[in-house]
């Protein structure tokens, strides 16, 4: 008898946490780097960074650096790299170097490329569709886009990379070059090309 | 097992609790990307409304509403209630903006029942008003010759003005920006301070149909105002002269006529004019008189031979003009030269008068004996036209030269010269070396060089030659250097033996050219063959008549031609009717030396003893000098009865009886 109403109660039991679950879906498997986590602030990681020189620079004259280093807000940076300077930024400002550069202008770009809110894979904020999000540039044209790239065609090599300016007027979209590097103070994405909203 | 079954039972009670109550209220963030947003109604792409709303809990759903300027709340769109991350949501969105929308509001709950609402206010900027042009008439009226009204206008707007302009609009496709496009950036409500805007008189000429204003605001929208012209043409003066007939040179004479205007008449001048020259020569100012009858008196001093017509030009209050040109003959008067004077005396002596264009010298003459004039160790030297002439039923006056040339021209840049000789006879001096008329120099222009009627005795070398290279450098005369040529009814007696290689018309230079030559009705005695040597024509075309002449003793040598074409010189050679006799050695292939020459010989004769070859062009009279002519020896040349000369009627008509 007890065991007849052990078993009538573990099948009650299941019954009743079964509920509301659905079967569980097939799920592919999706590499992801080892570790993520750099452990270091994202100013500390721009100052050690052979390829983002330019960008300590600018955020130097700028006086930006306690942006980059804070611990308090939830921020998205997304990184320009030497290429992004030298092939776009500087042209962007016509100058030659960031001394050259105009501060205010710089600054304006700088601030653009830091988003409110951590967007990255590993906290579910990100999907294939864009979403639109706001960034410290306090300007109608700071307009953004962010979202995870689904292009799974091995040539372009750009699955799940994290891709901007998708869907955003006539601007030009831009694919991280490195995605999803969590700093301490939030995540952060490289980018070989400035975001450049265009109506 | 009551106490196994009391928790079993709790157990599911909590189970089932749990479905129920499955989150707590949460922290539910709204953002957006400015506290208030700017829409500017008058623009197309205003900007885009960004927020993202941030759930502890979970997002339940969200809500987008409108609010309007009563404190409603309109929903826009549906409500979002599915979420890719439950936690987060992002909205951007433009609605399509009104004067009556207030704000932008996002309500959002999260699944444990929290809701909060933010808010984006607009600043909405209405839409406004084109510019308004005001113009201080609707319209300019005015006629030719009255100063053009002024008018000006003023702009407002509810927007900042981006520019006006001021156009003159000449037809449907041609306009003419005459103002500037004027910048005025902030200039709201804008009076010009300047307001007055007036048309240059100086552009009288181009007014145009309507005056367009074209005012635009920063935001394009543009506003025209058009301003019409009605401009009223006047008609001009209208003059009529009477025919002043045949007037006399310097004798002073009176042109009438009428003239009318509508607005008076103000001015009237006369001019005399010629072929290459008009002057003033009359001017009166009038009262504004509607209708005025002119009467125009023109002093003696410029009533020259040279006038071809008199011009009246009528100028009314307007400024309009209108003129009358007549047709005028005007009988040139020669002074008269008593004999006995030295003729280069008296010819110098007028050259530098300004009074003479021409100088013109009747020459005494009797009807029983031939008077007589000398041309002293001065030769004549023109500097202007001559014309000398005799009454042709006296005897002609003999005009006797020193050694030398008569007339020979050494001053450079004389255009448009005539020399004509009438009715009178020159004589060389005893000198053989002797021309009757030389240019020397070059840049010289004769339009016509004539004799007529005359004789001219015992000249050795040329009656013309020239010797210059006399294509004119700097000189407006268009021609050649001697347009014309004319020899008739006269007798050239030139001085035995004839000089070789001179010729009587001697262009010694290749660029001493000629249009035309006419030799009529003449005789030549001891004349080289050569008649015309060197034709040249800057115009490329050079025209030769040789007629009805009589040619004695032209006992040339050697080989020239009768009349010698520079090569290349296209042209006409006309000689027909002419009679040749004494000697000569003339060959009839050297008639004209250019084939590119057009040649008319016809009916052409010659005796026996002067032509030496069979010729198809010249009939060979067969008889001699003595059966053909009176008395050759002594220049007889009355061609006798009966002959075949005298029958073909060649030669110069005064020796056919």
């Amino acid at each position: 008898m007890k065991r007849i109403y052990f078993i009538l109660m573990t099948i009650a039991l299941l019954a009743v946490s079964c509920d509301k679950l659905p079967l569980q879906k097939s799920h592919d498997f999706d590499p992801k780097p080892l570790d993520p986590h750099q452990g270091i602030t994202c100013w500390e990681y721009i100052s050690k960074t052979y390829d983002l020189a330019i960008m300590k620079q600018a955020i130097e004259k700028c006086g930006m650096e306690e942006l980059y280093a804070q611990q308090k807000a939830e921020y998205t940076y997304l990184l320009l790299d030497d290429t992004a300077f030298n092939s776009y930024v500087f042209t962007q400002l016509e100058a030659g170097s960031i001394a050259d550069a105009d501060a205010d202008k710089l600054r304006d770009i700088l601030l653009f490329h830091i988003i409110k809110g951590e967007y990255s894979s590993y906290n579910g904020m990100l999907g294939y569709e864009p979403v639109h999000v706001l960034t410290l540039w306090n300007s109608l044209d700071a307009v953004m886009t962010i979202k995870l790239n689904n292009d799974k065609s091995l040539s372009s090599k750009r699955q799940d990379k994290v891709t901007l300016m998708d869907q955003c007027g006539s601007s030009t979209v831009i694919y991280a070059r490195t995605s999803d590097l969590l700093m301490t103070n939030g995540p952060a994405h490289i980018l070989s090309r400035n975001c450049v909203y265009v109506k | 097992m009551r106490r196994f079954t009391i928790y079993i039972l709790a157990i599911l009670v909590a189970f089932t609790s749990c479905t129920k109550d499955e989150y707590a209220p949460g922290n539910i963030d709204i953002e957006f990307q400015f506290e208030s947003l700017p829409v500017d109604l008058n623009v197309v792409d205003n900007p885009f409304i960004t927020c993202i709303v941030r759930s502890e809990t979970g997002l339940d759903k969200v809500q987008m509403l409108i609010e309007m300027n009563d404190g409603k709340l309109v929903p826009y769109k549906t409500e979002i209630n599915e979420f890719f991350n439950p936690r987060h949501c992002s909205i951007h969105e433009r609605p399509v903006y009104t004067d009556d929308m207030t704000a932008f509001v996002v309500r959002a709950a999260d699944l444990g029942g929290a809701v909060k609402e933010g808010r984006i206010a607009f600043e909405i900027k209405s839409k406004v008003n084109a510019p308004v042009i005001t113009l201080n008439t609707e319209g300019i009226a005015f006629a030719e010759g009255e100063p053009i009204p002024q008018f000006s206008f003023s702009v407002s707007s509810d927007a900042d003005l981006e520019s006006v302009s001021i156009e003159l609009i000449q037809s449907a496709t041609s306009s003419e920006l005459v103002a500037p496009v004027v910048d005025f950036t902030d200039a709201r409500n804008f009076e010009f301070d300047s307001s007055t805007y007036e048309l240059n008189p100086y552009d009288i000429n181009r007014i145009p149909q309507l005056i367009r204003i074209v005012a635009v605001d920063t935001y394009g929208k543009t506003s025209i105002s058009t301003l019409k012209i009605n401009y009223r043409a006047l008609p001009a003066p209208v003059v009529s002269l009477v025919q002043p007939g045949t007037l006399t040179e310097f004798e002073g004479c009176v042109i009438t006529g009428t003239a009318t205007s509508g607005t008076g008449i103000s001015k009237v001048e006369c001019y005399t004019s010629g072929e290459d020259y008009e002057f003033l020569v009359a001017s009166q100012t009038v009262e504004g008189a509607v209708e005025h009858d002119i009467a125009m008196t023109i002093p003696g001093d410029e009533i020259r031979d040279y006038i071809t017509s008199v011009k009246v030009v009528v100028t009314d209050a307007r400024s309009k003009v209108s003129e009358c040109v007549v047709p005028v003959s005007v009988n040139p008067v020669f002074e008269k030269v008593a004999s006995g004077s030295d003729l280069a005396q008296e010819i110098k002596s007028r050259m530098n008068n300004a009074k003479y264009r021409t100088v013109k010298l009747e020459l005494e003459s009797s009807p029983s004996s031939a008077l007589e004039y000398s041309i002293g160790s001065n030769r004549i030297n023109p500097t202007k036209s001559i014309c000398l002439k005799a009454d042709p039923e006296n005897v002609k006056p003999v005009v006797k030269g020193s050694a030398g040339c008569t007339f020979e021209i050494t001053v450079a840049n004389l255009d448009n010269l005539t020399f004509s000789f009438k009715n009178l006879e020159f004589q060389a001096s005893s000198s053989s070396n002797a021309d009757f008329f030389q240019v020397s120099n070059n840049g010289v222009g004769i339009r016509l060089l004539e004799i007529d009627n005359c004789v001219l005795k015992t000249y050795k070398h040329s009656l013309i030659r020239t010797k210059g290279n006399n294509i004119p450098s700097g000189v407006s005369f268009s021609g050649a250097v001697i347009s014309e040529i004319r020899f008739n009814n006269s007798i050239f007696r030139m001085k035995a033996p004839s000089d070789n290689g001179k010729a009587l018309i001697y262009l010694q230079q290749t660029g001493d050219n000629v249009n035309k030559v006419s030799v009529t009705n003449s005789t030549f005695e001891n004349t080289i063959y050569l008649l015309v040597n060197n034709m040249y024509s800057s115009s490329g075309s050079v025209d030769v008549s040789i007629c009805n002449n009589t040619f004695v003793n032209t006992a040339g040598t050697g080989t020239s031609y009768f009349v010698r074409f520079v090569n290349g010189v296209k042209g006409t050679l006309n000689i027909q009717d002419n009679l040749f006799g004494g000697t000569s050695n003339f060959v009839t292939s050297a008639l004209v030396s250019n084939n590119q020459v057009t040649k008319t010989v016809r009916n052409n004769y010659c005796t026996e003893g002067w032509y030496k070859e069979t010729t198809k062009d010249f009939v060979t009279i067969s008889a001699s000098d003595a059966e053909v002519f009176t008395d050759l020896t002594n220049f007889d040349l009355t061609l006798k009865v009966g002959t075949t000369a005298y029958s073909a009627n060649v030669g110069d008509p005064r020796w056919i009886n």
